[in-house]
C-alpha cells in the first residue's frame, strides 16, 4: 500500500521510491470531482476504493492540497448536508479545473508510456 | 492569494476546523456501520486523520503570502510588545527623537554657515571638480578637487596627470616641481 504523506507516496518499509507520483493527489481528486461535488471525506473514500486500497489518502495531505487548488482556482467549495445528514464542505471542479486535469493526465500518460517503453513492456 | 484573503486568515482557519470536524464525523459514522463500538470508532478516526493543528499548520504554510504577512506579523508583534513595556517604548522614543532631532540640527546649522553662506555671490552655481585620470602604471585614479583647484606653475591649461595619485608620491596634492599655489574656489565663481 502506498501512502500519501509530505508530498509524495510512500510505502511502510521504502521511503524513497515513489518520488515519481509527486504531485498526482491533485489530479487523483481533480478525477475523483469529475463525476459531480464531493466532500473531503468522500474524496479520500473514492480514491482509496477504485485504486482498489493501493493508494491510501493520508487525510493531513488531503485538507491542504484541497485548499491549495481552491486557491488555484481548479476547485470551488461551498457549505452543503452530506448523504449522512451532516453538514460538509463540497468542492466542486472549476473550468479552470477541468482543463487542469486534462493537462496532468495527458502528462500522466507520456511518462507512463515513456517508462513502459523503457522498462521493454510491448504497447 | 491576495490581500482579501491575507485578512481572511481567521475565518478561513475556523471554517477549516469545522470541515476537519466534519470529516471526523463521516469517519466515526463509516466506523460505525463497520460495527465498532462508540469509543473504537470514534478513536480509529483521530488516529487516521491525524492532528488537527498539524494540517492547520500545513494548509496555512500552502496559502501563506511570504513576506508580506511576516512583515505584518512582526510589525503587530512589535507593537504588542511596545505597548506591554511603555517605560522602555518612552525612554526608546526619547533617544531617537533626540538623536534625530540632534542630527537635523546640527545639519541645518552647519548647512547654512559652510554651504549656504559663502561670500560668492550665486554659492548654489558652485561645482565640485573630480578627475578621472590614468597615472603612468595604469592605476586608475579619481581625486576630489571639492574645494580648491591649483594653478599650473607655468600658467596653462590644468593637466589631469599632474594630479594623480602615484604609489610613490606621499602627498598627492603636490607633484614634483610645482609651486603649489592654490587659488579660491570664489575666483571660479563667476557671476
Amino acid at each position: 500500500m502506498l501512502t500519501y504523506l509530505d508530498g509524495r507516496w510512500e510505502t511502510m518499509n521504502d521511503r524513497a521510491n515513489s518520488e515519481m507520483v509527486q504531485g498526482t493527489l491533485d489530479m487523483l481528486i481533480l478525477r475523483t470531482l469529475i463525476t459531480g461535488p464531493a466532500h473531503g471525506h468522500t474524496i479520500a473514500h473514492v480514491i482509496e476504493h477504485t485504486s482498489e486500497n493501493v493508494l491510501e489518502v493520508e487525510q493531513g495531505s488531503l485538507y491542504p492540497a484541497l485548499h491549495r487548488l481552491e486557491h488555484r482556482g481548479w476547485v470551488s467549495s461551498y457549505w452543503g448536508v452530506s448523504e449522512n445528514n451532516r453538514r460538509a464542505k463540497f468542492y466542486k471542479l472549476t473550468a479552470l479545473g477541468k482543463k487542469q486535469l486534462t493537462a496532468e493526465t495527458d502528462r500522466w500518460r507520456t511518462v507512463v508510456a515513456a517508462i513502459g517503453r523503457i522498462l521493454g513492456e510491448s504497447q | 492569494v491576495n490581500l482579501k484573503q491575507l485578512f481572511r486568515r481567521s475565518v478561513e482557519d475556523s471554517e477549516l476546523s469545522e470541515e476537519l470536524q466534519s470529516h471526523l464525523a463521516h469517519e466515526i459514522d463509516d466506523n460505525l456501520a463497520r460495527g465498532m463500538s462508540p469509543e473504537e470508532a470514534r478513536r480509529v478516526a483521530y488516529v487516521k486523520l491525524g492532528d488537527p493543528l498539524r494540517i492547520r499548520d500545513r494548509v496555512w504554510e500552502t496559502n501563506r503570502l511570504g513576506w508580506i504577512e511576516d512583515i505584518w506579523r512582526d510589525l503587530r508583534y512589535a507593537a504588542r510588545i511596545l505597548r506591554k513595556a511603555p517605560s522602555f517604548t518612552c525612554v526608546a522614543l526619547l533617544v531617537m527623537a533626540l538623536g534625530i532631532g540632534a542630527n537635523t540640527a546640527i545639519y541645518s546649522f552647519l548647512d547654512s554657515l559652510l554651504l549656504s553662506s559663502l561670500p560668492v555671490s550665486d554659492p548654489g552655481s558652485l561645482v565640485a571638480v573630480n578627475w578621472h585620470a590614468k597615472s603612468i602604471d595604469g592605476d586608475s585614479v579619481m581625486h576630489s578637487m571639492s574645494g580648491s583647484v591649483y594653478d599650473e606653475p607655468n600658467g596653462g591649461a590644468i593637466s589631469p596627470a599632474a594630479y594623480c595619485r602615484s604609489p610613490d608620491r606621499a602627498d598627492p596634492r603636490s607633484p614634483a616641481g610645482s609651486k603649489d599655489r592654490r587659488r579660491r574656489v570664489r575666483s571660479q565663481s563667476g557671476t
